[in-house]
């Protein structure tokens, strides 16, 4: 039985977290780690301090990195991105166009001309839109880095054993938002609806669908003191007290 | 919950970016380039050392992120420990294939004399907290972090660059990191609500 405070102190687990192991010292110490919460708790720690030391020496990458990340980790959507394209595209076009002299040819340029300024006009708003997102995203990482910001994940019930959903919220800001991770569609008829219990009594938090993009922000009332948080299963529109047969996910603050 | 809550609790942007990730929601890269992106960009660069390459880098390195996220095992490691070892792999890979095409023979031992320069520089225009720590960790510490984790050294090759047994090396890693911690914790920076301060603070500089 290897002596856990030689382990510790021999530097094998800044190795581990340096990630410069070979592979047999690597199921070492996740064996170890696995078996001995000092061990666990130790490892933990020297991340804590290597990544606290490398968040301090930040600097901003280049303005446009970000975007093509994007781009290359889009799935069906097309990215409107280099708006530029499209628009030295447009004006490529429209220059070869211009060099037509008929009438003839000057009414099926009008035709082409019509197509492309549509094609245009929707590109321009995809590039809003993807514009918008991002500012929206960028919203959120800053309310989650906010010190003030809690989280209380609401777990699936034996209904719905893999849904979850978190709310997030900041006393000192006044402001929550629900983060749907994984709801199942509800059925036709009903909609999700969301409870803080303050003083052992449910309250009513609205009713809300499935967002488009999942863990997407969903704006809900702020309520201080809530104990716990739960999401059930009602009618369109909600109910007045929840139908606890119903319940899906549910989440104790603290 | 009070705001001297220890780190060891995930955060919540990181908790946020592995549930995004594992459903495979693009959120969770912009999430990443918001919250970590700084930081990692940092440590490429001081690897490759050229801003156009390391910009390179850490977009490879997004992208590998996000088609390995299947195999990040939050059990194993933070988030950014998983992170940042990519990006070093990536950048010490494009470090080496550029000294390969430039017909470098050897790995030089970053001169530390530069290094003091750019020390001092941070002290004129760092940030504070920055060069609180960097005051108070002695210079051997520095060094040794320095060539483990802003390098492209393995603590093999730091051994032989620094003509000392594999086994100090380690020895000292482990003293560097220690005294890191103490003074971090000293000056408030471990626990979740002083990180996100110094985070957003150092954002808002730009």
């Amino acid at each position: 039985m290897k002596d856990i405070k030689t382990f510790i102190e021999s530097g094998i687990l800044e190795s581990y977290v340096l990630g410069d192991v070979t592979a047999a010292e690597r199921a070492e110490v996740e064996r170890m780690a696995a078996d001995h919460p000092e061990v666990r708790e130790e490892i933990i720690r020297i991340e804590e301090t290597l990544e606290v030391y490398a968040q301090l020496h930040r600097e901003s990458p280049p303005p446009g990195t970000l975007q093509p990340v994007l781009e290359r980790t889009g799935s069906s959507v097309t990215p409107p991105g280099g708006s530029n394209s499209s628009w030295w595209r447009l004006a490529a076009v429209f220059l070869g166009l211009m060099t037509l002299t008929t009438s003839w040819l000057w009414l099926r340029e009008r035709q082409q001309f019509q197509e492309l300024a549509a094609d245009y006009s929707a590109q321009v708003l995809a590039c809003d839109s993807v514009q918008q997102q991002q500012e929206k995203l960028f919203a959120e990482a800053s309310f989650l880095r906010n010190p003030g910001t809690r989280s209380v994940v609401m777990a699936g019930t034996e209904k719905a054993p893999d849904a979850e959903a978190i709310v997030f919220y900041n006393p000192a800001l006044g402001r929550a938002y629900l983060s749907v991770s994984a709801l199942p569609p509800p059925p036709s008829g009903k909609q999700y609806q969301l409870w803080a219990l303050i003083g052992g009594q449910p309250v009513d938090m609205g009713v809300f669908d499935l967002p488009v993009t999942v863990g997407q922000f969903q704006d809900i009332p702020f309520v201080a003191g809530a104990e716990a948080f739960a999401v059930t299963l009602e009618d369109l529109g909600g109910k007045p007290t929840p139908n606890l047969e119903a319940l899906t996910v549910i989440g104790l603050v603290g | 919950m009070s705001q001297t809550k220890p780190l060891s609790a995930r955060q919540p942007l990181e908790e946020q970016i592995i549930r995004l990730l594992a459903t495979k929601s693009q959120a969770a890269i912009t999430l990443i380039y918001e919250g970590y992106g700084g930081a990692l960009y940092h440590v490429i660069l001081k690897i490759v050392g050229q801003a156009e390459l390391a910009q390179e880098v850490l977009q490879d390195s997004l992208v590998k992120i996000w088609q390995n996220s299947t195999q990040y095992d939050a059990g194993k490691a933070r988030l950014f420990t998983w992170m940042v070892q990519i990006c070093r792999n990536a950048a010490i890979d494009a470090r080496r294939s550029r000294r390969f095409k430039e017909g470098e023979k050897t790995k030089e031992l970053p001169d530390f004399v530069s290094n003091v320069e750019r020390f001092s520089e941070n002290q004129r225009q760092g940030d504070p907290a920055l060069r609180a720590i960097l005051q108070r960790l002695p210079e051997q510490d520095q060094r040794i972090i320095e060539l483990l984790y802003f390098q492209e050294f393995t603590q093999q090759e730091a051994s032989e660059a620094l003509g000392m047994p594999l086994g100090s090396v380690k020895t000292r890693v482990r003293g560097a990191i220690k005294q890191l911690r103490a003074i971090l914790g000293d000056e408030g920076l471990l626990t979740s609500a002083a990180v996100v301060q110094l985070i957003q603070f150092l954002l808002e500089r730009h």
